[in-house]
């Protein structure tokens, strides 16, 4: 075991350290960018974050050489991500979808014209993606979509409806799931499709959240037309298209440096905050619930290492990637809740309210918190996978 | 960076479980429950011909200059079997402190005869109060004339109705500041005044004892390190004893869940195996969670205590809080999971039950361990 940095991996630590240092966007105060509601703003201080990344050489950072990338080592974009969450940067998730999900998928599975047509422009932030996958009737059963692809010769007409799609409000091309094989059993009728998000025949209507903001959208399809070229992949395949993304999808999700930074947050409140007049950080049972946060990130922070160690060795990914979600939703829940009780009366104090403490950052945080574990595989849907994948347990 | 064991521990890592499944049947474990002292000599012969007691010491003192990282693929092996035998005291926290705290003579004198299997080695450092800290040592040793005369009680003494040597945390000097005035001496078991005898506790697959000190007379010779200033000595061997205890904590937890689903696979109630049940699936499923989160927490621990790094005590107490619960819970709910069958003596669950509450009451509560990780972060 040897968890050391080389020398050369803590130099390029410092190189984007640097970097980030002299190009972070003037006065980003990243507390008022993570609150504020105002999501066009959001969007726009990200996209112009991100042509900033482009143009320093820092986009696709681990994408090969041959598609415009640096072809880095995993723990160069490890320490990049680490990085990037320390100053915590714009939201990389702007892009996400299409540099992390997306282009891998088309490296593996796109045609020769697809991968110079839509990779260049997503390493740029040209072009900025959406996922149609989930439907009303297709979350968790994902390969029960319904969305229709019918076959008309020279393109595909496109009827269905797609839910909980990020960014599809700022996405120029989907990359969407549609059955075009009816008759097929249903893993197997389905196929993977670039869409054009100005096709004729897309509306996209934003879906508000719990916490009242819309991340999300509905998309609906209404005779849209997709050229047979749009086409990821051999027809009725889509779903070994989707598996390969959804790979990518786990590798991406796992330890981020923004809990860390969280439970740095949580352990300041419990410092300022007073209860019958003492510090908070001074009670017992504060400090044991404060101790269990801390030493459950850490377990998930070293699943997460192990993980990373055995992608530099080229093993196949473990379930690390399930666990470390399982973890790390469950403990953002607690967390959160218990930031709320922690600050009292306070606690359910909104942004707008000027004597609210940390800017409502808490009871937002505490309301978002439930986003992940239903987002990116229920927590149900990972422990199924754990029992019926690692541990083998029979399905019937 | 390389979060993983190299090829060798690997190679010792089966070697190890191999040895373990041949030699080390629930069997031979219920044989040593019922045994005057758990201790097996031909089975201990066996781990010193494999040369674990020498694996902590140096080469020129006839170890085999090992890591800790090393120990702990044995200790996890070892939690999977539930292994009976003086391991922690005679491989780990005895070899550790003569290392850290003993004279060239000393060292030359026992670490060889630890090495080759001929003594039986063990800290004699908890009291009636059962609380760690230096402040509970109240053994005193009197120096009268060039020697000592050490007086009191130790109690939670592993494997002591077997040791041939006692290393005993006496005070030597009252009033002094926390960690002030504590000492170590190599005592003899068989020295007069000294009284052994077993407590009778969950585990008794591992023997604790209560050793009492009555005006047992020492010679400067059996001082190990500096009259007073042994308390540091001391937590860094407890560290380093600790660490492997975490790790059998996942290796008992690891081996219970695939005794667990071994059994759900195969177990049918209406009509189908119980294992393709939801509630159950999901109840493994957590269970799988916490133990590669608690391997995590202990390998990590185990580099940090290993390198000595700034961190290292609070690894440890990490590792120590959550495998001590994981290990605990594992069984617990491994035995809902067995259903009735879980709960009968027959079945060998409840070895590794036993094992797991005993291993964590050792290290101290789990409370103690959370709040050394907030007073870090707190204070």
């Amino acid at each position: 075991m040897d968890l050391a940095y080389t020398v050369e991996e803590e130099a390029f630590r410092q190189q984007v350290r640097d970097w980030l240092q002299e190009n972070l966007p003037e006065g980003y105060d990243p507390d008022e960018y993570f609150s504020t509601p105002d999501i066009d703003e959001k969007v726009r201080v990200a996209l112009a974050w991100q042509k900033k990344l482009h143009a320093g050489g820092w986009a696709g950072l681990s994408w090969p050489r041959e598609y415009g990338g640096r072809g880095a080592t995993v723990i160069e974009q490890h320490i990049f991500n680490q990085e990037l969450g320390r100053v915590r940067a714009p939201m990389t998730a702007i892009n996400f979808i299409g540099v992390a999900m997306v282009a891998p998928t088309i490296m593996h599975w796109g045609s020769e014209a697809q991968k110079r047509r839509y990779l260049p422009a997503i390493l740029s932030s040209e072009d900025i993606w959406c996922q149609g996958f989930s439907e009303p009737g297709a979350g968790s059963d994902l390969a029960s979509l319904s969305t229709q692809a019918v076959d008309q010769g020279d393109h595909y007409l496109v009827n269905g409806q797609k839910t909980w799609t990020s960014m599809a409000h700022y996405a120029d091309f989907m990359y969407l799931l549609a059955r075009t094989g009816k008759e097929l059993r249903k893993h197997r009728g389905i196929s993977a499709f670039v869409v054009d998000m100005k096709s004729p025949g897309i509306t996209v209507r934003p879906l508000v959240q719990l916490t009242g903001e819309a991340d999300f959208n509905e998309v609906f399809f209404e005779d849209v037309q997709v050229p047979k070229s749009n086409r990821i992949g051999p027809e009725n395949q889509g779903w070994d298209v989707a598996i390969t993304t959804l790979m990518y999808e786990r590798a991406g999700m796992g330890a981020g440096m923004e809990f860390e930074l969280l439970l740095a947050q949580l352990v300041e409140l419990a410092r300022k905050t007073l209860r019958r007049g003492v510090r908070a950080s001074k009670d017992t049972w504060i400090r044991q619930n404060l101790a269990q946060f801390l030493i459950e990130w850490n377990a998930v922070k070293h699943t997460d290492l192990r993980a990373l160690s055995k992608q530099i060795r080229g093993e196949p990914p473990g379930w690390e990637g399930s666990i470390c979600k399982l973890g790390s939703s469950d403990l953002n829940l607690r967390m959160t809740a218990f930031a709320l009780e922690l600050l009292g009366p306070h606690g359910q104090l909104t942004r707008d309210c000027h004597q609210a403490v940390d800017r409502g950052a808490w009871i937002k945080q505490a309301l978002g918190a439930r986003a992940y574990t239903i987002g990116g595989g229920t927590s149900e849907i990972q422990r199924s996978i754990l029992a019926t994948r690692a541990l083998n347990l029979p399905r019937k | 960076m390389n979060f993983d064991f190299t090829e060798e521990q690997k190679l010792l890592r089966d070697a190890t479980r191999k040895f373990l499944q041949a030699q080390c049947p629930s069997a031979f474990v219920r044989r040593m429950m019922e045994h005057p002292t758990a201790h097996d000599a031909e089975f201990w012969n066996k781990q010193v011909g494999l040369g674990w007691p020498a694996m902590l010491i140096p080469e020129a003192y006839g170890g085999v200059g090992g890591t800790l990282t090393d120990i702990i693929v044995v200790a996890e092996e070892l939690g999977r079997v539930v292994a009976p035998g003086p391991f922690y005291s005679t491989a780990v926290t005895g070899p550790s402190l003569l290392c850290l705290a003993g004279s060239e003579e000393q060292k030359q004198g026992t670490l060889a005869r630890i090495a080759e299997g001929g003594c039986l080695i063990t800290l004699a450092l908890l009291e009636a109060g059962g609380s760690y800290g230096s402040e509970s040592v109240r053994t005193f040793a009197d120096r009268r004339l060039g020697k000592f005369i050490l007086n009191g009680e130790k109690w939670f003494v592993p494997d002591a109705q077997v040791a041939d040597i006692l290393l005993v945390a006496a005070r030597t000097t009252h009033g002094t500041a926390p960690g002030g005035g504590i000492s170590l001496f190599l005592v003899e078991a068989a020295s007069k005044g000294v009284r052994i005898e077993q407590m009778d506790a969950v585990d008794r697959t591992r023997r604790t004892c209560r050793v009492t000190f009555q005006d047992v007379s020492l010679e400067e010779g059996n001082l190990l390190g500096e009259a007073d200033r042994s308390w540091p000595l001391i937590e860094r061997a407890l560290d380093l004893t600790w660490v492997p205890c975490c790790c059998e904590m996942v290796g008992l937890a690891d081996r219970t869940l695939e005794i667990v689903v071994e059994y759900l696979k195969v177990r049918v109630q209406f009509d189908r195996p119980i294992g393709s049940f939801q509630s159950l699936q999901h109840r493994c499923a957590d269970i799988m969670v916490h133990n590669e989160l608690a391997k995590s927490l202990s390998y990590y621990a185990c580099y940090a205590v290993e390198k000595n790094l700034p961190d290292a005590p609070v690894a440890l107490a990490m590792a120590q809080a959550y495998c001590s619960e994981t290990a605990r819970s594992a069984l617990s709910d491994g035995i809902q999971l067995l259903g009735g069958i879980g709960f009968t003596w027959e079945h060998d669950i409840h070895l590794y039950q036993r094992r797991a509450i005993s291993l964590g009451l050792n290290m101290g509560p789990v409370e103690e361990h959370r709040e050394k990780v907030a007073s870090a972060f707190l204070d």
